[in-house]
């Protein structure tokens, strides 16, 4: 009771026209920057974090949680309609979104992802309102050895869920287990793999890699299958583009578990959002009714990977509102944000700053009810994009590919670098490797890294810390069943076969 | 027509096999260096090579296995496919002379006008819109620094 009535002062204190006015400027705005490929949510929260220095802190924070927002949803855009994921956890966003738009089923996809990362990021804000300190402190449970787990069962199940060829999903995991190795090591401080070149002591930066092998192969692809656009769009129509009763009853289970689950995921620390997403697809391609069909163009694929990710962007704020723990890059951003105003987030913030944090929560609920209408109106623009002809699409994607990339650390080398690495994706689609688990496998692997190093300089290299801990051994034993199931399934059919024919 | 395109495809059909030994050499690469180089176990846990060597190790295996027992058919691609990437590298070579916006607007112009054979005006217009639009959106919102190029500067 007592947190419902805080809510509603919060609202009190957040319904302003201002404040309104704000919320609906950041999510516009977050939309746009989250649809250009290159620039995520904590580049959008950096950018206009300078522009919230003259506002009243709870103006300046609604803006800010808005223009997060927005950059969440604008991210699947470009992953959905050019297959150039606007962030990280769009790449999984793409493996369905991408299929339903050269299907001609663009509108659908944006919409699906619309309305699941609504849903997701409702759930997200409902589980912090209510449990936000109990969730923080569930995060504290997992120390190295269970993030190192879930990072595990993660890495596993890349491979062999993607693709056609289960080996040649796990050549491609292997492929970015090894990029992700080059830079500076995390846990000795050396460089690895650098070849002596400056550029990549930092290690390889993702959004050129990601811009590269999947949207300027994109356009080399585009080359052989000239899909004439325009055809598809024709029958097109905003109407068409709703989705009707049964394929809303389909997702909407869907954004429900993987909004719960990704919640859960973004309060880990460190996890992320991409994390959340690719764990909400995995759980949905497992339990889902139309599982063995995702990866082709199912809108639940792309209902789970938006609910995931939005879920846990909520998630990733009940650290950093109760422990002072950003859950994510941009919560750390925000994090320097709310320190600016004078805010210390950490354990007291609840007793000491109670208007501003139920401000900042009640302004959550805000920003995604005004990033969802922005989102739901800007739909019948992107799909009239999706009409221009192949000849003029080619130039201007591959354009938009050098621009995305070199504006990431305003560097040439990393330009070269996403057309080189457009040119490899492009033979490994040829070869039929698919891209997707190089790079899902390129963002977790320094996590793995990280978290198996910490856990064993604990244990002082017992490997016993692994089962030691409950949360650890459950997560290894879902992993060690994952790989067993379809050698059991075999065995129950096998015997049930059996029992049939003795009968 | 036919045949030019099929003996493309033919020319083209040991790009699988070629991908596969770049990724044999590869893991082949990253194992060496992470058992020999950086190691794979120190101070009682995973060594700065421990994931290279396992990745490398599973990467080569896979690739060889693939190369031997599982034959590739290729999809028909042509050498036409690599266009966007060769006329792309040459309009970033252009770009410490013409600067990064007009290397790119140049690249739109002249790619459509060329390779798609449209006519001078929907070339230009969307170069130059392409263009302009770069320059308002990243250079002077976003704030990106262009490289502006010798040419700008010289200018200026």
């Amino acid at each position: 009771m007592d947190i419902l009535q805080s809510l509603m002062s919060g609202f009190a204190t957040s319904l302003t026209f201002s404040n309104i006015l704000a919320a609906l400027v950041g999510a516009g705005l977050g939309i746009v920057i989250g649809a250009i490929p290159g620039l995520g949510s904590v580049t959008g929260v950096a950018l206009l974090l300078p522009l919230t220095f003259q506002m009243d802190p709870i103006t300046g924070i609604i803006m800010l949680g808005a223009v997060y927002y927005g950059c969440m949803y604008g991210g699947s855009y470009s992953a959905i309609m050019l297959n150039i994921p606007g962030d990280a956890p769009a790449v999984v966003t793409a493996l369905d979104g991408y299929p339903l738009s050269k299907k001609g089923q663009a509108g659908k996809a944006l919409f699906t992802a619309n309305i699941s990362s609504f849903i997701g990021g409702t759930i997200g804000i409902v589980m912090l309102t209510f449990m936000g300190a109990a969730l923080a402190k569930i995060g504290l449970l997992f120390g190295p050895a269970e993030v190192a787990a879930l990072v595990i069962l993660a890495l596993c199940s890349i491979g062999w869920l993607l693709g056609d060829s289960p080996k040649k999903g796990l050549v491609s995991t292997f492929i970015g287990i090894m990029l992700s190795m080059v830079g500076i090591g995390l846990a000795f401080g050396q460089p690895r793999f650098t070849f002596d070149s400056m550029y990549l002591l930092n290690g390889i930066s993702f959004i050129p890699l990601v811009i590269g092998m999947f949207g300027f192969s994109q356009v080399l692809e585009m080359m052989v299958n000239r899909v004439d656009a325009a055809g598809l769009m024709t029958k097109l129509s905003l109407r068409e583009s709703l989705l009707d009763r049964s394929e809303l009853r389909s997702i909407i289970p869907t954004s429900l578990r993987s909004g719960v689950l990704g919640n859960l995921v973004g309060i880990l620390p460190g996890a992320g959002a991409t994390t959340g997403s690719f764990l909400a697809y995995v759980l949905e391609k497992k339990v889902g009714r139309h599982g063995a069909e995702m990866g082709t163009g199912r809108i639940e694929g792309v209902a789970a990977s938006e609910a995931g990710n939005n879920a846990a962007a909520a998630g990733s704020f009940a650290p950093l509102l109760s422990l002072g723990i950003p859950g994510s890059g941009t919560a750390a951003v925000l994090l320097g944000g709310l320190m600016m105003w004078g805010v210390q987030p950490g354990p007291m913030l609840f007793q000491n700053s109670p208007d501003f944090v139920w401000g900042l929560i009640s302004s959550m609920y805000l920003g995604n009810v005004m990033a969802v209408l922005a989102a739901l109106a800007i739909i019948p623009f992107l799909v009239k994009l999706l009409r221009v002809p192949p000849a003029f699409m080619i130039p201007v994607i591959a354009v938009v590919c050098v621009v995305g990339s070199y504006s990431v650390n305003n560097s040439m080398f990393d330009v070269w670098f996403m057309l080189g690495a457009g040119v490899i994706a492009f033979f490994m689609n040829v070869a039929k490797y698919p891209v997707a688990p190089l790079l899902l496998a390129f963002v977790l692997t320094p996590r793995l890294e990280t978290s198996l190093r910490q856990a064993l300089d604990i244990s002082r290299g017992d490997p016993s810390i692994f089962f030691g801990s409950p949360i650890a051994t459950t997560l290894l034993s879902i992993t060690l069943l994952f790989f067993l199931y379809p050698l059991i399934a075999k065995l129950v059919r096998a015997l049930v076969k059996k029992r049939q024919l003795a009968k | 027509m036919e045949v030019e395109q099929s003996s493309e495809r033919e020319s083209l059909s040991w790009l699988p096999a070629l991908v596969t030994i770049g990724i044999v050499i590869m893991g082949l690469c990253w194992a060496a260096f992470g058992i020999f180089k950086y190691g794979i176990w120190v101070n009682n846990g995973p060594g700065g090579g421990f994931f290279a060597a396992v990745a490398g190790i599973g990467a080569a295996a896979l690739g060889i296995y693939e190369f031997f027992f599982s034959p590739v058919s290729a999809k028909p691609i042509g050498g036409r496919s690599l266009w966007p990437a060769a006329a792309m590298a040459l309009a970033i070579l252009c770009t410490p002379l013409l600067g990064m916006v007009l290397s790119m607007s140049l690249f739109i112009l002249l790619w459509i006008l060329l390779v798609e054979k449209k006519s001078w005006k929907q070339s230009i217009f969307t170069g130059i819109g392409a263009g302009v639009a770069l320059y308002l959106l990243f250079g002077l919102w976003l704030k990106v620094p262009f490289p502006q190029g010798m040419f700008l500067e010289m200018l200026q």
